[in-house]
């Protein structure tokens, strides 16, 4: 993907956001989606949240300095 | 959401200037709707949706399922269809992240793999365009791990959901990855090198 391309995407997807602040309502499927979500149903502690958390920051640190 | 035709779905290209026009229903965009053609000629209308709450011990990760809507409004993410153009589905759905993640640019969103045919579909897709889509979005790919740390004297392992580790790994090009090692999740989150929408109104 090219710097054009790039920034022409974004620039469509903050216009997209600002279209939905505009126009949107407090429209809202209905369902929770964590219920069926198989992160959300085995993530059960404090301690697995914390340590996955921490190794996904470390992971996108990663990222930031590829 | 299922995909029928797994051939056709696994060559996805992830255009996200060719996208289908995706209406955001609600101001957070935590709701958009986009009508896709099936390969029989019917168009069906998707929704997308990003959960309203973070996960309670994760915060700033969002869920985020797709699919057709059910007569009681809910999104059907397991539904089997087979779309026509699956690569203009697909960039749609990622469009629409990508436009949330604008506009909460500390927030990621997850996609469940719900079985391993999804799961690796989902794989194949981020590895195909992971050049494109890595100038945008940091993708991780998340394993569960079970610590088999207890054996009961009768040969029956005692497993606990605490003995389950959770490991978030950055999908990278050169990675290669084994079928049993195959994530089961995805994460999405927006490079932080671009002003988002949200710093340019602080401005």
């Amino acid at each position: 993907m090219t710097e054009d391309q790039k920034q022409r995407i974004l620039q469509r997807a903050r216009a997209h956001a600002l279209n939905a602040k505009k126009n949107g309502t407090d429209f809202k499927f209905p369902g929770d989606p964590w219920a069926n979500d198989s992160l959300g149903k085995m993530m059960k502690t404090k301690e697995q949240a914390e340590l996955f958390m921490f190794l996904l920051e470390r992971e996108s640190n990663k990222a930031d300095n590829e | 959401m299922g995909l029928n035709g797994l051939g056709m779905a696994l060559n996805i290209k992830i255009d996200l200037e060719n996208i289908y026009s995706i209406v955001a229903k609600d101001g957070e965009q935590r709701a958009s709707e986009f009508d896709t053609v099936l390969t029989t000629g019917q168009n069906v209308r998707l929704g997308v949706k990003i959960s309203h709450n973070s996960h309670p011990l994760m915060l700033n990760v969002y869920n985020l399922a797709f699919g057709p809507i059910n007569k009681d409004g809910t999104i059907n993410d397991k539904a089997k269809m087979s779309h026509q153009n699956h690569s203009k589905v697909f960039s749609t759905v990622l469009f629409g992240a990508l436009s949330f993640l604008e506009e909460h640019p500390n927030d990621s969103v997850g996609i469940d793999g719900t079985n391993n045919a999804r799961a690796y579909l989902y794989y194949r897709c981020i590895r195909n365009n992971l050049t494109y889509l890595s100038t945008i979005f940091k993708i991780f790919g998340i394993n569960y791990y079970i610590r088999m740390l207890r054996q009961a004297e009768d040969g029956d392992y005692d497993l606990d959901v605490e003995d389950i580790i959770f490991s978030p790994r950055l999908i990278t090009a050169s990675e290669s990855i084994r079928p049993q090692k195959l994530y089961n999740y995805f994460i999405l989150k927006l490079r932080s090198n671009q002003a988002s929408i949200s710093s340019i109104i602080k401005k």
